[in-house]
């Protein structure tokens, strides 16, 4: 896990990619940072990056917790990866559970967001392919859901139930053993 | 310079066996902030595009995930075209009868179109004519996952699954599943395969097998190796096997046999088995034939008992008077884990002989066992005179003692390690619970190791660790197949 500061700073002397919002903000990252993202893994790749990527879907307030997020993960991996090599014992084991332990609390409290943001940053995890900030989202989203009734879920989310009283007879019906 | 460092509980390293499927539910965080509607009316969610719905709704538990279907037009179709992610348990209603579980379960897999992601059904027993539909369906609309239990009581003690003679057969409709990763069987009995449709194109993706306290054949097993190009992991728990089980496989990486019934584990060819995992045999105390012969990458390998285990490589049977011979040894093994009582000069001998087959063991676990045999002596002679070995002498850097009681006979071993392995970085003590409650008895294993570590190591700088006993001391097999855990004997 010693190594988890020092892969970062390697990193960060090899390269460092600019993030443009659609609303024309800046960012600095590292590649290690930059590179969660499936979508700029792939651009650094095919070498367009020169001059900084634009990212038109996403806005500055969204990109910087986007980008807060990788910053966290990317030191995660350097020191998984640092550690990949040595035999696990009682020492690394408390070190690692500690860590994830860490990590957890770090994406509970990123996703004390409104529902605005929420939808947002599952926008962007998703056009940026950041896997794992991807399902943290989605599944903060099913959660909320889980065990609702369909008028709580209605209600909760703003959707407007256009089904007639008979389509919805009819859905009730093709999977009643769903409302039983 | 010997350090000696104190008592260390290692806390929560051993989650205890659980089946898959069962993992504890995270409690739901959904925050105050996403359960109240938005002021400003906007619905966010049925904006986001079909593909992340689906994935959302596959992620709900399958009643939830279906009836999200009533929410809106927009939300019509999505259960249906997302895939299906079925856990019965989650039909389950209190004082739900299972006739009632069980014809959800069949509306379900007839009703939706596929593809199957997971299906994991544990509460059903349903036999006969449903189950041969099941099977269908689940070969026709692609299961990848598939955990299945019958659903009479797992057995309590390990010696019962010689009572369950009659285990029912699964539908040969299971091994038309070619879009399976992973199959994971229990408490029934393996498809007849003769006659079965064999090659290469039959499991092509499979990934994982398991049988939990289930029973195939010799041939069953053989023919499912033949099909299964890309097996990865193969786990044998509590499970009935015919006599032998010959294991011939290009792709194998894992291979667990947990307290398994049988009588002969031959590694006959598996270029690529990097764990072989082992666990107490159970019923009868006959001893099981271990013969390694073509596993050149074998790097993890345990539990070894000299009790129950009879190891032979290549064509040589270990004995104690086995000499090391490249003949007799398997070089490749880094990590190996053995159980033995220190105390009985049987087991003592064997323990050298056992060292002597693995000349490259890096580090090293041994289970301390005390069992109905007692002790003959403290073998500190012995220790003493013992021939070198090669791995003691000239690799092994980590040494784990697991139950550790402070016993002459362990401190007879400790000695030996101490004077002998040149390479030893880490010695961990492991206490036993026995020992670890008793604050007498630790301050005496303290001051017995104080008296060793004084003295002159071989080891120069090595760690001498005296931990706490782990809290929870089941040994789960789930992470000892668990490739991505390094070393699965902690």
């Amino acid at each position: 896990m010693a190594s988890a500061g020092s892969g970062d700073e390697k990193a960060a002397a090899a390269a460092m990619i600019t993030l443009i919002s659609s609303d024309n903000e800046k960012f600095e990252v590292t590649e290690a940072t930059a590179t969660l993202s499936q979508t700029i893994r792939h651009m650094i790749e095919d070498g367009c990056t020169d001059g900084g990527v634009p990212l038109p879907n996403v806005t500055s307030k969204i990109l910087a917790r986007v980008i807060e997020y990788c910053k966290k993960h990317a030191t995660a991996a350097a020191g998984e990866e640092g550690s990949s090599s040595s035999f696990s014992d009682a020492a690394f084991l408390e070190v690692d559970r500690a860590f994830l332990e860490e990590l957890e609390e770090f994406d509970d409290a990123f996703l004390e967001v409104d529902r605005a943001t929420l939808f947002d940053l599952i926008l962007a995890a998703n056009y940026l392919d950041i896997k794992g900030l991807l399902n943290l989202t989605c599944q903060k989203v099913a959660d909320s859901v889980k065990g609702k009734t369909p008028e709580q879920i209605r209600e909760m989310y703003n959707i407007v139930n256009d089904l007639t009283p008979e389509e919805e007879a009819e859905i009730r019906r093709e999977t009643q053993w769903a409302f039983e | 310079m010997v350090r000696l460092v104190g008592i260390e509980e290692i806390r929560g390293a051993f989650p205890g066996g659980h089946f898959p499927g069962h993992h504890p539910v995270a409690p739901s965080l959904s925050s105050a902030a996403a359960e109240t509607p938005a002021t400003d009316g906007v619905d966010r969610i049925s904006a986001l595009p079909d593909g992340l719905l689906r994935d959302i709704v596959s992620r709900l538990p399958v009643r939830d995930a279906a009836r999200t279907a009533a929410l809106a037009p927009r939300w019509r179709g999505l259960w249906r075209a997302a895939p299906l992610v079925l856990r019965d348990a989650d039909l389950r209603t209190p004082n739900g009868e299972r006739a009632h579980l069980e014809a959800a379960v069949g509306r379900i897999l007839a009703d939706h179109p596929g593809p199957f992601r997971n299906v994991n059904l544990s509460h059903c027993t349903s036999w006969g004519r449903e189950l041969g539909d099941w099977a269908r369906h689940l070969a026709v609309k692609g299961v990848q996952d598939l955990v299945f239990l019958d659903n009479p009581p797992l057995p309590r003690h390990p010696d019962d699954i010689l009572q369950c003679a009659s285990f029912h057969r699964l539908p040969a409709d299971i091994l038309r599943c070619a879009s399976l990763r992973r199959l994971f069987l229990a408490t029934c009995t393996f498809p007849d395969t003769s006659g079965a449709p064999r090659g290469a194109d039959v499991f092509p993706h499979l990934k994982e097998f398991s049988m939990l306290s289930a029973s195939m054949s010799e041939h069953d097993l053989e023919h499912m190796l033949a099909c299964s190009p890309e097996l990865e992991t193969l786990a044998l728990i509590l499970s009935r096997m015919t006599k032998r089980i010959h294991l011939r496989s290009q792709s194998l990486k894992c291979m667990l046999l947990w307290k398994g019934l049988v009588e002969e584990l031959a590694v006959v060819d598996a270029p690529h088995l990097e764990r072989l995992v082992l666990w107490r045999a159970v019923g009868d105390h006959q001893r099981m034939v271990l013969k390694i012969d073509g596993a050149p990458e074998l790097r993890v390998l345990g539990r070894l008992d000299p009790r129950l285990h009879q190891l032979q490589i290549g064509n040589t049977i270990i004995n104690a008077q086995t000499k090391a011979s490249s003949r007799c040894s398997v070089p490749s093994v880094k990590i190996l884990a053995l159980e033995l009582n220190f105390g009985v000069s049987k087991n003592v001998n064997m323990l050298t002989s056992f060292l002597r087959c693995f000349p490259n063991v890096e580090k090293l676990h041994i289970m301390s066992a005390r069992d109905g045999e007692g002790t003959d002596g403290h073998h500190a002679k012995f220790w003493q005179e013992v021939d070198a070995i090669k791995c003691v002498k000239s690799h092994v850097n980590k040494i784990i003692i697991h139950e550790f009681q402070g016993e002459q006979s362990e401190l007879g071993f400790v000695k030996f390690i101490s004077k002998r392995a040149r390479k030893l970085q880490t010695l961990v003590l492991v206490l036993s619970k026995e020992t670890f409650a008793s604050a007498c008895e630790v301050d005496k294993v303290k001051c017995q190791l104080t008296e060793l570590t004084t003295g002159s190591w071989a080891g120069k700088d090595c760690k001498v660790l005296l931990a706490g006993p782990k809290p929870d001391n089941t040994w789960s097999f789930t992470k000892a197949s668990d490739l991505s855990v390094k070393d699965p004997f902690w």
